[in-house]
């Protein structure tokens, strides 16, 4: 019976260093912070993408709010909440959602900037409001 | 000794201790760089939108009569949005809108260097033109030149500590836009710097 024993420690022993081991090392170091930036350069390189493919310029200078979320979709992960809001030189020409405002959470922000379309010169912040973070 | 069992637990119970601190000290310094990384990626990406822009802002004006109205206005534009996010940004602009109809160089400096510049412009060997620029500050000139020909502006500040030359290839029977930028953003992790020139093609 105490040789049963000693084997059974002994392999817990063993399974409990070797569990630790996996659980350390299965994933590269993170943490909360690196974790956001994280995200707010995937809704940046989202804008970017968007402005390359020819699909921010028209909706930013025409103030399509609906249009540039939609968009989005794809390059923001699903559990985030954003709203994108789009500022002049001076104030935001597109309503900032209440939820921005009244949030106590952490929320996070990043600009894109555009100076017109075609022949239109209207300067544009187009800037996404992140949060809702794990 | 009657309790070897428990002393395969307890050891391994101070490894995987020592495990996860040698795990959690590791990291501490390797997430930093990872952040410091991201955050330097994205300053530089916030950047080349920012100069890319400005760039854009003539391209999109060549068909107006006011290039460096806009290129004022979108240089302020650019310097209260980086400013918002705690980005410092520093440009010498100079603008060449060459018209061959008049023979006429209508040539501007803005000065967004967060300094005041005495600036001297000299074409081609003529007399030099200078003027105090304050920060935020815009000079207009005027040279005269004939279009099919090649010109040399001169640009240099701070009694010739800085000091640059804008090549002019003048085509013949065309207005042209010429756009020198010296670009500098400081970043919290680091300083980005870009100089070009581009002409443009006007109506």
């Amino acid at each position: 019976m105490k040789g049963v024993l000693f084997t059974l420690e002994a392999v817990i022993s063993i399974l409990m260093v070797l569990f630790i081991l996996v659980f350390l090392f299965q994933n590269p170091p993170t943490s909360p912070e690196y974790q956001r930036a994280n995200y707010k350069y995937k809704a940046y390189h989202g804008l970017d993408v968007l402005e390359k493919r020819g699909d921010l310029r028209d909706d930013a200078v025409n103030n399509n709010v609906t249009n540039i979320e939609t968009n989005l979709n794809n390059f923001i992960p699903d559990f985030l909440t954003y709203e994108v809001v789009i500022y002049n030189q001076t104030i935001n020409i597109t309503e900032i959602p209440s939820t921005i405002t009244s949030q106590n959470d952490t929320v996070l922000s990043v600009s894109y900037l555009i100076a017109g379309d075609i022949d239109e010169y209207k300067p544009r912040d187009v800037r996404i409001y992140l949060w809702g973070f794990e | 000794m009657k309790n070897k069992g428990q002393m395969f637990l307890l050891t391994s119970v101070i490894i995987v201790i020592l495990l996860i601190a040698l795990k959690i000290s590791s990291n501490v310094p390797d997430i930093l760089e990872k952040e410091r990384k991201l955050h330097g990626d994205f300053e530089t990406e916030f950047f080349i939108n920012s100069v890319d822009e400005l760039s854009e802002a003539i391209r999109i004006s060549s068909h107006q009569s006011n290039i460096s109205t806009n290129v004022y206005d979108y240089s302020n534009f650019t310097r209260t949005k980086l400013t918002e996010r705690l980005l410092t940004f520093n440009m010498l602009f100079v603008g060449i809108n060459a018209n061959h109809s008049t023979n006429q160089m209508n040539i501007t400096i803005l000065n967004f260097l967060n300094q005041q510049i005495n600036a001297v412009l000299t074409m081609n060997g003529s007399s030099d033109s200078q003027n105090n620029i304050v920060d935020q500050g815009i000079w207009e000139t005027n040279f005269s030149y004939t279009d099919g020909n090649l010109y040399v502006l001169y640009v240099s500040y701070d009694s010739g500590a800085y000091n640059e030359s804008i090549t002019l290839d003048t085509p013949a029977n065309k207005n042209r836009y010429y756009g020198f930028f010296d670009v500098e953003l400081v970043g919290t992790e680091s300083t980005y710097k870009d100089k070009f020139q581009k002409s443009y093609k006007l109506d």
